[in-house]
């Protein structure tokens, strides 16, 4: 017997594996009440965005920027919940996400109920693949700013082409004068307000909800008396393919800018969206796309531009391979495309087409610790800078 | 020379045999823990647009592990090749924990409608089993001694550990903490008590030809 081999526990090197606190929430329970937090880190770093492709309504580059994320949710029984979440970048003043009240009024059907700031019903990116992407950037439709503001408005036509490619900082006559960015035709960085409901019955998710803003130009508190409407229906196979469609209109521009304007008064300036998407999962692989059309009633000081529908498309097509324990690669290809209108020297799109192709890598060094590189290749059809070429890393963790 | 260091090698491995077999020694006894662990939620899904659609899983995380440190030679050279279920059930691994012998092949099945994507990062096994759905199992094949954490890539609150040993004298706790590790064959042995990714205690313990030892454990 002492031929005993020490088992060095041949067996346990247990350092690598740290108590379950580490990487799942314990949730604080007070009485009736249970308190669950969780939140994020990253730090993206890239070169100079001086041609602005990746710039978002914050001013600053989606691939420049230090995120913290704090998140919260407190159940209040089995039907009640409120959530929270708040974000600070670069280090700035925390501002606040997301806060709503949840709630399940019959425990035996997944049907909710949720009213504050909420996430939008509309597409997929925000809720399904905004965390999980082994990419950095974002698909263009949720963040690239248009040449059209809620705030202040071009006189015409020409007035508007001059600006074409220029979202990122853009000014006209009529209303704000100050410089600032345009809308994206959906905004992933800031939620509506408020109320919406999901019932999940077998196969079929079908959500709606009534806010205050839009896709482009969410609010907390309605400026024009036009709440927006919008819904998602979607289907999921047993074999890994979801799809869903979603709809959304609302007013988007200020009533009290609507009201400067004789010529706009009494008239609707709605942004109308249609959108399609779906996710395919297989093994290793993640096939997702996202196609959308956005229409907004032009604001003007005058015809022909004033009224006219602006309109603008968005496809994003994203591939997601784990070929290793821990290594993630992707790719997304984006095309955001504008409609025409009637310039000077005949038809030409409002804004001017971009194209994105994006490559990357993960590289997972805990579950909860990632490390990115990406190469993005970004193309604009007008405008002063036409190319964008960016590597890009990234650090994020979640606890 | 090499003819006789065999010779040797052989003559003691017979003896230690003969010396084990037959032996009825057991270690057993209680793991007492100091408070329950808290029940493991998810982290808020501030994105979604309402709860999950079913139940989660409440993990029983009191479970622990009870293993000798060191083992007699010849239980290195057992090797059992069977296969054991890990379960994916109401977003959660069940069991949370499972103790092995190296050789042993853990099949995760997916009993939940929605996918899950079972992967580990340890040392001991990494693997990434990719996305799959319900009704459908994938198995590894544990080949190396260690804690292995698992986790689903979609559910992140979904976590289990396998602990991989390169002998059998380790055991499981049931619902009461109680333990029982038996056929140990008779020597000085340091025990441990393991729980939730940490080796928590150690006694030391004598263990005599057709005796059993009772061994109790109090977790901080």
């Amino acid at each position: 017997m002492r031929g005993r081999l020490v088992a060095i526990l041949s067996v346990l090197p247990l350092a690598e594996a740290l108590p379950a606190p580490a990487d799942a929430a314990e949730p604080i329970r007070i009485g009736f009440f249970q308190l669950t937090l969780g939140g994020d880190v990253s730090g993206s770093l890239a070169g100079k965005d001086s041609v602005r492709f990746n710039e978002t309504e914050y001013g600053r580059s989606l691939l420049r920027v230090l995120r913290l994320g704090l998140c919260g949710e407190l159940k209040m029984g089995a039907h009640l919940a409120v959530l929270a979440e708040t974000r600070s970048e670069n280090l700035e003043a925390p501002r606040l996400y997301a806060l709503y009240l949840r709630a399940r009024p019959w425990q035996n059907h997944a049907f909710d109920v949720q009213a504050g700031m909420v996430p939008p019903v509309f597409g997929a990116f925000v809720r399904r693949y905004g965390t999980d992407s082994a990419l950095i950037g974002y698909p263009l439709a949720y963040h690239y700013p248009t040449l059209l503001r809620p705030d202040s408005f071009p006189r015409d036509v020409p007035n508007l082409l001059r600006w074409r490619g220029s979202g990122w900082r853009v000014r006209y006559p009529v209303g704000s004068h100050e410089y600032d960015h345009g809308l994206p035709l959906i905004t992933a960085l800031r939620w509506d307000t408020g109320i919406q409901a999901r019932l999940v019955a077998g196969s079929w998710q079908l959500s709606g909800a009534v806010t205050q803003g839009t896709l482009s130009n969410p609010l907390v508190r309605d400026d024009n008396g036009s709440k927006q409407l919008s819904s998602r229906i979607a289907w999921r196979s047993s074999r890994g393919l979801e799809a869903g469609v979603s709809f959304a209109r609302g007013g988007y521009v200020s009533q009290e800018i609507v009201d400067r304007l004789p010529a706009a008064r009494g008239r609707d300036f709605r942004q109308q969206a249609v959108g399609l998407d779906f996710e395919q999962d297989w093994g290793h692989w993640i096939l997702r796309g996202e196609g959308m059309w956005s229409g907004w009633d032009a604001v003007a000081a005058t015809p022909p531009l004033l009224g006219t529908r602006l309109s603008a498309g968005a496809v994003t097509l994203e591939a997601r391979f784990r070929p290793w324990p821990g290594v993630t690669l992707a790719a997304r290809y984006d095309q955001l495309a504008f409609g025409d209108v009637l310039g000077p020297d005949g038809p030409a799109s409002w804004d001017a087409p971009v194209s994105r192709l994006e490559v990357g890598a993960g590289y997972a060094l805990r579950h909860n610790l990632t490390l990115k590189v990406s190469y993005q290749r970004n193309r604009r059809d007008g405008g002063s800078f036409q190319r964008g070429d960016f590597v890009a890393v990234q650090g994020s963790a979640w606890f | 020379m090499v003819l006789t260091r065999v010779a040797a090698a052989t003559l003691a491995w017979l003896v230690a045999a003969v010396a084990g077999a037959g032996s009825h020694s057991m270690i057993s006894g209680r793991v007492e823990l100091h408070g329950d662990p808290p029940p493991v939620a998810p982290r808020p899904r501030v994105a979604a647009l309402g709860m999950p659609p079913g139940p989660i899983e409440v993990v029983d995380r009191r479970q622990a592990v009870v293993y000798l440190e060191e083992a007699p030679r010849r239980a290195f050279e057992e090797s059992e090749r069977g296969h054991v279920v890990l379960d994916q059930r109401n977003e959660s691994f069940l069991p949370h924990v499972l103790a092995i012998t190296v050789g042993t092949t853990v099949d995760f099945v997916n009993s939940d409608a929605l996918y899950h994507n079972v992967f580990s990062l340890s040392k001991a096994k990494r693997f990434d089993l990719g996305r799959y759905p319900r009704g459908q199992r994938k198995s590894v094949l544990f080949d190396s001694p260690g804690v292995v954490r698992v986790f689903c890539e979609i559910h992140s609150h979904m976590s289990a550990f396998i602990l991989v040993f390169a002998h059998r004298y380790f055991a499981l706790t049931q619902s009461d903490g109680r333990y029982r590790i038996e056929d140990v064959p008779p020597g000085n042995y340091t025990v441990v008590a393991w729980h939730e990714g940490e080796s928590r205690a150690s006694r030391s313990v004598e263990v005599r030809p057709n005796e059993s030892v009772e061994l109790d454990f109090v977790l901080p």
